[in-house]
């Protein structure tokens, strides 16, 4: 999960965007067999870890159920 | 779908009340597993590019922590996630210290297993290949002036650019300038192994087991009481 914000070939990255993008990148991912993913909301400070990590909650109970 | 997230191992969030806090905060949110990188040593200077930023920069700063020492400061924080190594060096630790250190961590009796319970399974079933291919590689030590082709990353099997994931078996240059190989049973077949032995998806069922249990399993031939078993399984 680095460097979500910028474009690769002029692409989005997988698992960036808002929570919709991720829950279809999640989506995709268990389309092709996967069942449990891993993200690193590892930053320099404690606080932006935390902010990472929350961000992501709505995706994990969104997509709880793929 | 299940969810984990990765711990820091080192820089300003490696502190025992920043690690509490996200665990913790990880448990609240559903998460379902914590991962816990291994890096016995940490380059002060990195050239190697990193293949998961966009600049190749190699992320964070400070000292690293041990991640069995850190794994068991997080079994006494959460109730329910699991523990995982993203990655064991598995090479470079002493296998019955290691399988020790993590049935210790997994110790019976706490009411809730943490490590993953086919763990234990697993290196039931493989500690005997298992403690063959540490022997023999302690017959072809990754040394100097040997140098391995292979990163430690390599061997733990995180996919690096332009090659497969292993890769093949790793060698190391000897001071003629020829190559050789490290010995399969040595270090693909070691790496295999732990890494299965690891995984938190196979085998199924579990038992206590300690380093005696390995020992025994090794078929290795304990010596007379009193005599130093530390001896026996390395020597």
């Amino acid at each position: 999960m680095y460097d979500l914000g910028q474009r690769v070939r002029g692409e989005r990255r997988p698992f960036s965007g808002d929570a919709a993008q991720v829950a279809d990148d999640i989506a995709a991912f268990a389309r092709l067999g996967v069942s449990e993913i891993v993200f690193d909301f590892r930053s320099e400070s404690l606080a932006e870890s935390l902010e990472r990590m929350e961000s992501f909650g709505p995706v994990v109970r969104q997509t709880a159920g793929v | 779908m299940r969810y984990g997230f990765y711990l820091p191992t080192r820089g300003q969030t490696a502190t025992p009340g920043a690690l509490e806090t996200l665990v913790k905060r990880g448990e609240s949110l559903g998460f379902a597993s914590v991962m816990i990188a291994d890096h016995l040593v940490f380059p002060v200077s990195i050239k190697s590019r990193y293949p998961y930023t966009v600049s190749g920069d190699f992320p964070g700063q400070g000292d690293v922590l041990d991640q069995l020492s850190l794994m068991a400061f997080v079994a006494a924080k959460t109730t329910r996630l699991r523990l995982v190594t993203s990655v064991m060096i598995v090479p470079y630790r002493n296998p019955v210290l290691t399988a020790k250190a993590l049935a210790t961590i997994d110790a019976p009796g706490r009411g809730d297993r943490r490590v993953p319970p086919r763990l234990q399974d697993a290196l039931d079933r493989e500690s005997r290949v298992l403690l063959r291919a540490f022997l023999s590689l302690r017959r072809a030590p990754l040394s100097a002036p040997a140098r391995s082709e292979a990163a430690p990353a390599d061997l733990g099997g995180r996919p690096q650019q332009g090659r497969p994931a292993t890769g093949g078996a790793p060698r190391r240059r000897l001071a003629s300038g020829r190559r050789q190989r490290l010995g399969p049973a040595a270090a693909v077949g070691a790496v295999r192994i732990a890494r299965r032995a690891l995984s938190p998806h196979r085998g199924r069922g579990a038992r206590p087991q300690g380093a005696d249990d390995l020992v025994q399993g090794a078929g290795v031939r304990p010596r007379p009481a009193g005599a130093r078993r530390t001896a026996t399984v390395l020597g």
